[in-house]
């Protein structure tokens, strides 16, 4: 089956090439491809479930080719519990987004169905990578086609946005490089071969000064693209200036490359590193929290407001990475896939009241649930599971990141000191989810609730079949995620264990001196072959092998289930 | 020139070196000065004819230095070729030209001549500074001045020395060198041509005339694109202007 | 005997190039040129309006292709012999030497040729003014850049400069129309001559230093050299020569008036091939010169010419890219750029002299991807002209160009992303590559970091023109019922460049085998 990975990656890519040579005055057939593209990559990324039993905790499906054989660059795919819902939720959303552009794109079809396609490739190439060097790629390969989408579809100050996310991602990204190149040479350095293997940067163990630049060079860049609260100033622009399709893949998927970043690398290879900045950072997350709820709340554009309610809930996501216990991180990857619903489908919604009006200013509206009850039924979903309603997908990640926090201090972990005062960490954390429902539903009343007194808006159309068929999936989505959260999270937790082991290994096995040094150089293949004896007694934690209930996804599971 | 002096000065002393007698000592500083002078003043002078004479005066002192390394045959072609052929060029371009000759001491330029004459004396202070440290017992400086032991090899600087050069150790440098000039021949060629309209035939329509030499609708028109546009245009009767 | 007649088959690309030029151009002066008639039209520009008389369409087409064959016959006799190269030879009394090095890059010059070979005859017609002697001296051209780039010798060195440069100043101004092409010739011309005088200056003193002019033997005399301030300024001379060709602050000054006054075709011949040869002559003298183990002030001390060298790049990329921010003309902007860029792989050839020869294989694997990008682009540029003397310049003239012509505005795209160093270009790889190289010795953190400073900041004027082209709604000002000159051969020259620079990208294992193998005598 190893071919799947390297087919869900490369498919979207093949139908842009297909796209490109399609002449550009046939915008039907130019849609449908690309949405059978779409769907038939989803399709095919079905496939990667297959492997997956909920024990598994390594990566499956991998393919481990030579790249560039000289320089020890390899073609590394693999996929674990962490980055297989992410994939999903990429290639899930790749056709709904082809779907609802159907209209509102109506120039250069072409060119937004090849730049949408390229952008697909790149967006699941990276979450699949294992090989640093071609992670970067994908990275960087994403950047472009989200400017063009960014800068030829957009709104009016478009140049403006697009220019300045390729720029604040590229400061990051460009460190990231320089950060990753160091390792490589590292690594070399330590073992005599040339790798940018994830496993070989993961065995690298370096000086904490070491530690502690790299890990500034990946967090800075990961943290722009979260965006954590002083890095933050571009996703306003990009999100409010971007055509629906992009803002919805902008928060749903390329915001997600951040805290996956941060999860998947920055956290892993720099335990030291993360031991000294991590509160820094927790405090820059809970600032995030809490001053994107009130920027929102200052919100006239409806777009807008979504845009900086991103800022918190990503906020409460990189918060929940950074607890490093199971539950915490369990519900920040929780929590990304149900921010790239709620939120990916509150833009659709905003793109359809746009198509109508052509405006987002909250006071043009009032009163749209007798016009379009449909719709307003729709809106009322996906608001209310961004607020975090119980039932629905926000529910069950910030509940577990906010429980993973309150315990912080005592569980798991606790010999790394992180964070002595958790509690309070959690409180504020708690004030930011009430401050979401507080502008989230604010918002709500005033655009459908009330008296209808705009003519303009007397003569709205509910929903088309179309737009239904674009809401609907997502609204499934964000009723399994919040009912059922048991089938995301039994994958997900023996890799967020193993994440974490390995973190504590490496972290506990001490700070290279002068010289860095790979980790357990020669023991390395028996601790493979017996991990869990050793691992129970220090995690604290029900051991791996117990998938049919993890610990932490029950209690809410059954709790929210009326 | 006079930086270099100092460089010269750490020069170590190496076993197979002698100081060179005064005689050519002085016969050198007094020939680079000319050499350099001349030089300045060729791009200096307002003067064209000056110019050009003080380009010769520099291109003697050159065959001079020649001639103090033993390379005779050199001296005798850069006398021959450039002081002689050359400048005889020069000197005839300059008369066809026929230039009203600048003014030579205008008044704007004394700071220019101020600033050549501050040049010249501290060029001349140095010289003399040399010489006289250069001189019987100069000892420090005269040590900065060396030759290699011995009279140069039998025959050095001959026509046939040179020879057996171009056609031994440096055959490659010789014949590449005639790409070199192939290319500027060329290149002189290329630009100081005027444009091939004057050179060659070329028909010109009034407006409005048809041309009879030629049939009303050539075949070339279509190939040359837009080109056709306008050469139909042009002779199309009333489509010109 | 004064050299071997193996001396003359192992020289073949450099007789070859040499011959074909002559050969092309008796062919020109003894071809019939047909001419048709002058023609005015009031929709060209004043100083463009003086008589046309343009060689007649196939008077004298066969003299490009010809061109190419020729190109493609050299880049035959490189490969033919690349596998003897594997051994250095030294050739016509260590004048010459036959390596990998300067097989390859020679190869690098030869394919940027003829890409822009390829691309040339439509531009020129278009802007009237065709002339058989193009092809001959960019072959004789060549032949000097082939020389310089295997030279052993610093009197190889300095001729294979100068027959480049000749080459190169002829063509810069061969546009006589364009007031701008006369002066950037002339700059050029006098410039160069003035930095012809210091590089034999220096070679006189290096000579006069160490008592040898060849390569291996000046390395060999270091330890014994007779005056080392005679010997270092001898150094700085020839560095600064070589400084001037390869365009890196503060030797940069013609660079911005040349690139923009030269006929486009050229302008890719001279940022591509002239650039390498260029840099192909630097590391010959830095590395087969100028490092040696037993006396290592001479490259890493601190008046050594990896500190030099240091200074120049960082220079370079920081000043190339500030000015390339503020540009509107296109061919000034890819000028700075490239500007810029010499700084980029100036730290190829500091890292040659702190990390050894780790850093030869990306250098080259650099300066191929810089070549064909450079090339393509300029192709395009050509490609888009307007008209006679109505070249497409001034970037808001590209607005809507990816409506107008989607194919010439995706491939500059691809070009501008290659230049910016984004995935999975050339340029991408190539910095990479370098980078890589340079980190291997902690005290090039530095450098490299400002080398990324200074991608990130060409990032934005490299978009600037993909925003005008795919962002911007098209100005109505195209001369009416004009075909660009986009046909068939810069088509192909197009897509060849573009292909180059996306297979570097997505396969740079080939090239960086290639590249890895082509070691550097001595």
């Amino acid at each position: 089956m190893s071919w799947i990975l390297t087919l869900t990656t490369f498919l979207p890519l093949l139908g842009a090439l297909v796209c490109l040579l399609l002449p550009r005055e046939e915008v039907g057939l130019l849609r449908g491809v690309g949405l059978s593209v779409a769907l038939l990559t989803f399709l095919f990324s079905l496939g990667i479930l297959s492997g997956f039993n909920g024990q598994t905790a390594g990566f499956l499906h991998e393919v481990d080719l030579p790249w560039v054989q000289a320089l020890g660059i390899r073609y590394h795919l693999g996929v674990d519990g962490i980055s297989l819902w992410l994939v999903l939720l990429t290639t899930f959303l790749m056709p709904v987004v082809m779907l609802s552009s159907w209209s509102a794109i109506a120039d250069k079809v072409r060119e937004f169905t090849v730049a949408a396609l390229v952008l697909e490739t790149g967006m699941i190439g990276g979450f699949l990578a294992l090989d640093l060097f071609l992670f970067y790629v994908f990275f960087e390969v994403m950047l472009i086609p989200m400017y063009f989408i960014i800068g030829v579809w957009g709104g009016e100050r478009r140049l403006y946005a697009a220019i300045k996310f390729v720029l604040y991602t590229m400061v990051g990204s460009l460190l990231l490089l320089v950060a990753i190149l160091y390792l490589y040479v590292k690594v070399h350095q330590a073992t005599g071969t040339w790798s940018f293997a994830y496993a070989d940067m993961q065995r690298l163990v370096l000086s904490e000064r070491e530690q502690l630049y790299c890990f500034a060079a990946f967090a800075l860049a990961f943290c722009i693209k979260v965006p954590l609260f002083p890095l933050h100033t571009w996703l306003p622009d990009a999100h409010v200036e971007a055509p629906t399709a992009g803002s919805v893949i902008l928060a749903s998927v390329l915001l997600k490359y951040g805290t996956y970043g941060l999860l998947r690398f920055a956290l892993p290879l720099f335990p030291h590193a993360v031991a000294e900045v991590g509160p820094l950072l927790a405090a820059l997350s809970l600032a995030g929290i809490i001053y994107g709820s009130l920027v929102a709340y200052a919100q006239r554009d409806i777009k807008k407001l979504i845009a900086y309610s991103s800022v918190a809930h990503m906020g409460i996501v990189v918060l929940g990475l950074l607890m490093l216990n199971t539950k915490a991180v369990n519900g920040a990857i929780y929590q990304m896939l149900a921010h790239g619903i709620s939120t990916g489908a509150l833009f659709l919604c905003v793109g359809v009241l746009y198509e109508r009006r052509h405006t987002r200013r909250m006071e043009e509206f009032g009163g749209l649930w007798a016009q379009m009850p449909v719709f307003a039924g729709f809106f009322l979903i996906f608001t209310l599971a961004s607020v975090g309603l119980p039932g629905l997908c926000g529910f069950v990640g910030e509940f577990l990141v906010l429980a993973g926090t309150m315990s912080a201090g005592r569980t798991a972990f606790a010999d790394v000191p992180l964070f002595g005062k958790a509690h309070l960490y959690a409180a504020l954390a708690a004030t930011g989810v009430v401050l979401g429902a507080v502008y989230m539903l604010w918002m709500f009343q005033r655009v459908m609730l009330g008296p209808n007194e705009n003519p303009k808006n007397r003569k709205l159309r509910d929903l088309t079949l179309r737009e239904g068929m674009v809401l609907t999936p997502m609204a499934v989505m964000a009723f399994w995620l919040g009912l059922y959260p048991a089938t995301f999270l039994r994958d997900m937790n023996p890799a967020v264990h193993r994440t974490l082991v390995a973190f504590k290994e490496k972290y506990s096995a001490g700070a290279a001196d002068a010289e860095p040094r790979m980790l357990g150089q020669d023991k390395n293949k028996k601790e493979e072959g017996q991990p869990p004896a050793k691992q129970d007694k220090e995690e604290g934690q029900p051991p791996a092998q117990q998938p049919a209930q993890p610990p932490a996804a029950s209690p809410p599971g059954t709790g929210a289930t009326p | 020139m006079t930086s270099l002096l100092p460089l010269l000065s750490t020069a170590q002393v190496t076993p197979g070196e002698v100081e060179a007698p005064l005689g050519p000592q002085v016969a050198f500083w007094v020939l680079a000065a000319l050499t350099v002078v001349g030089a300045m003043l060729a791009v200096t002078r307002r003067n064209l004819i000056g110019a050009v004479m003080s380009l010769v005066a520099s291109f003697f002192g050159l065959a001079g230095l020649y001639l103090l390394l033993s390379a005779h045959f050199l001296a005798a072609i850069q006398v021959l070729v450039y002081a002689g052929g050359i400048m005889v060029l020069f000197v005839f371009v300059v008369m066809v030209l026929n230039q009203e000759e600048a003014e030579p001491w205008a008044l704007r330029h004394v700071f220019g001549l101020a600033l050549g004459v501050a040049a010249a004396v501290y060029l001349a202070v140095r010289l003399g500074q040399l010489l006289w440290a250069a001189g019987p017992g100069g000892g420090e400086l005269a040590s900065r001045l060396r030759i290699r032991e011995g009279a140069p090899p039998q025959g050095y600087g001959t026509v046939a020395a040179i020879g057996d050069y171009f056609f031994t150790e440096f055959l490659f440098p010789f014949e590449a060198v005639s790409i070199l000039l192939v290319i500027a021949v060329v290149g002189a060629v290329v630009l100081a041509r005027t444009t091939v309209a004057k050179a060659t035939t070329v028909y010109e329509l009034p407006p409005g005339e048809v041309d009879l030499r030629q049939p009303q609708h050539d075949a070339r028109d279509e190939v040359l694109g837009v080109l056709g546009h306008h050469a139909q245009a042009a002779n199309r009767p009333g489509g010109g202007h | 005997m004064s050299f071997d007649l193996e001396d003359l088959r192992r020289t073949a690309p450099l007789l070859l190039l040499s011959a074909a030029g002559l050969v092309l151009l008796l062919l020109e002066a003894f071809s019939r040129v047909r001419l048709i008639g002058r023609h005015y039209h009031k929709k060209l520009p004043p100083e463009t309006s003086e008589a046309y008389a343009v060689p007649l369409a196939g008077s004298r087409t066969y003299l490009m292709p010809l061109t190419v064959l020729f190109l493609a016959a050299a880049l035959g006799l490189v490969v033919w012999l690349w596998p003897e190269a594997a051994e250095p030879h030294y050739l016509y009394r260590r004048m010459l030497v036959l390596d990998r090095f300067g097989l390859l890059l020679s190869g690098v010059c030869i394919t940027a040729a003829a890409i822009g070979a390829l691309g040339a005859p439509a531009y020129l017609r278009e802007q009237r003014m065709e002339f058989g002697e193009y092809y001959a001296l960019l072959l004789l051209s060549l032949a000097g850049m082939v020389m310089l780039v295997s030279a052993a010798d610093l009197v190889s060195l300095l001729l294979g400069v100068e027959t480049m440069s000749l080459g190169a100043y002829v063509l810069t101004g061969s546009w006589r129309r364009s007031p701008r092409s006369s002066e950037a010739a002339m700059k050029y011309f006098l410039m160069g001559a003035f930095v012809s005088a210091i590089l034999l200056y220096g070679i006189a003193l290096i000579y006069g230093s160490t008592g040898t002019t060849e390569l291996a033997e000046v390395r060999a005399h270091l330890s014994e050299m007779r005056s080392a301030p005679v010997f270092y300024l001898g150094m700085f001379f020839l560095l600064a020569g070589l400084a001037f060709k390869i365009a890196a602050v503060p030797f940069h000054m013609w660079a911005p008036d040349v690139y923009e006054g030269a006929p486009t075709p050229v302008t890719g011949f001279m940022m591509a091939a002239v650039k390498t040869a260029a840099f192909g002559g630097l590391i010959r003298l830095c590395v087969g010169g100028l490092t040696s183990g037993r006396v290592p002030e001479v490259s890493t001390g601190p008046t050594g010419w990896v500190n030099v060298l240091f200074v120049l790049s960082a220079l370079s990329m920081t000043l190339g890219n500030l000015a390339a921010l503020r540009q509107e003309n296109i061919k000034r902007l890819l000028a700075y750029s490239s500007i810029a860029h010499a700084g980029y792989l100036l730290v190829g050839v500091v890292a040659l002299g702190v990390v050894g020869d780790a850093a030869r294989a990306p250098l080259i694997y650099y300066l191929l991807g810089y070549a064909v990008t450079v090339v393509g682009a300029m192709a395009v540029v050509a490609a888009l002209a307007m008209g006679p003397g109505q070249e497409r310049l001034p970037i808001e003239q590209w607005a809507g160009l990816g409506q107008r012509h989607p194919a010439m505005a995706l491939a500059m795209t691809l070009f501008l992303l290659s230049l910016g160093g984004f995935p999975p270009t050339a340029g991408f790889f190539g910095k990479f590559y370098l980078f890589r190289a340079a980190l291997q010795n902690p005290s090039l953190l530095l450098l490299v970091l400002l080398a990324i400073v200074n991608s990130l900041v060409s990032v934005y004027y490299y978009l600037r023109i993909v925003t005008a082209m795919y962002f911007r709604t098209p100005q109505e000002e195209e001369v009416e019922g004009h075909v660009p000159a986009a046909q068939g051969a810069l088509r192909l020259a197009v897509l060849l460049a573009a292909l180059l620079v996306l297979g570097l990208g997505v396969w740079p294992g080939w090239a960086a085998t290639v590249a890895e193998a082509a070691k550097l005598a001595g």
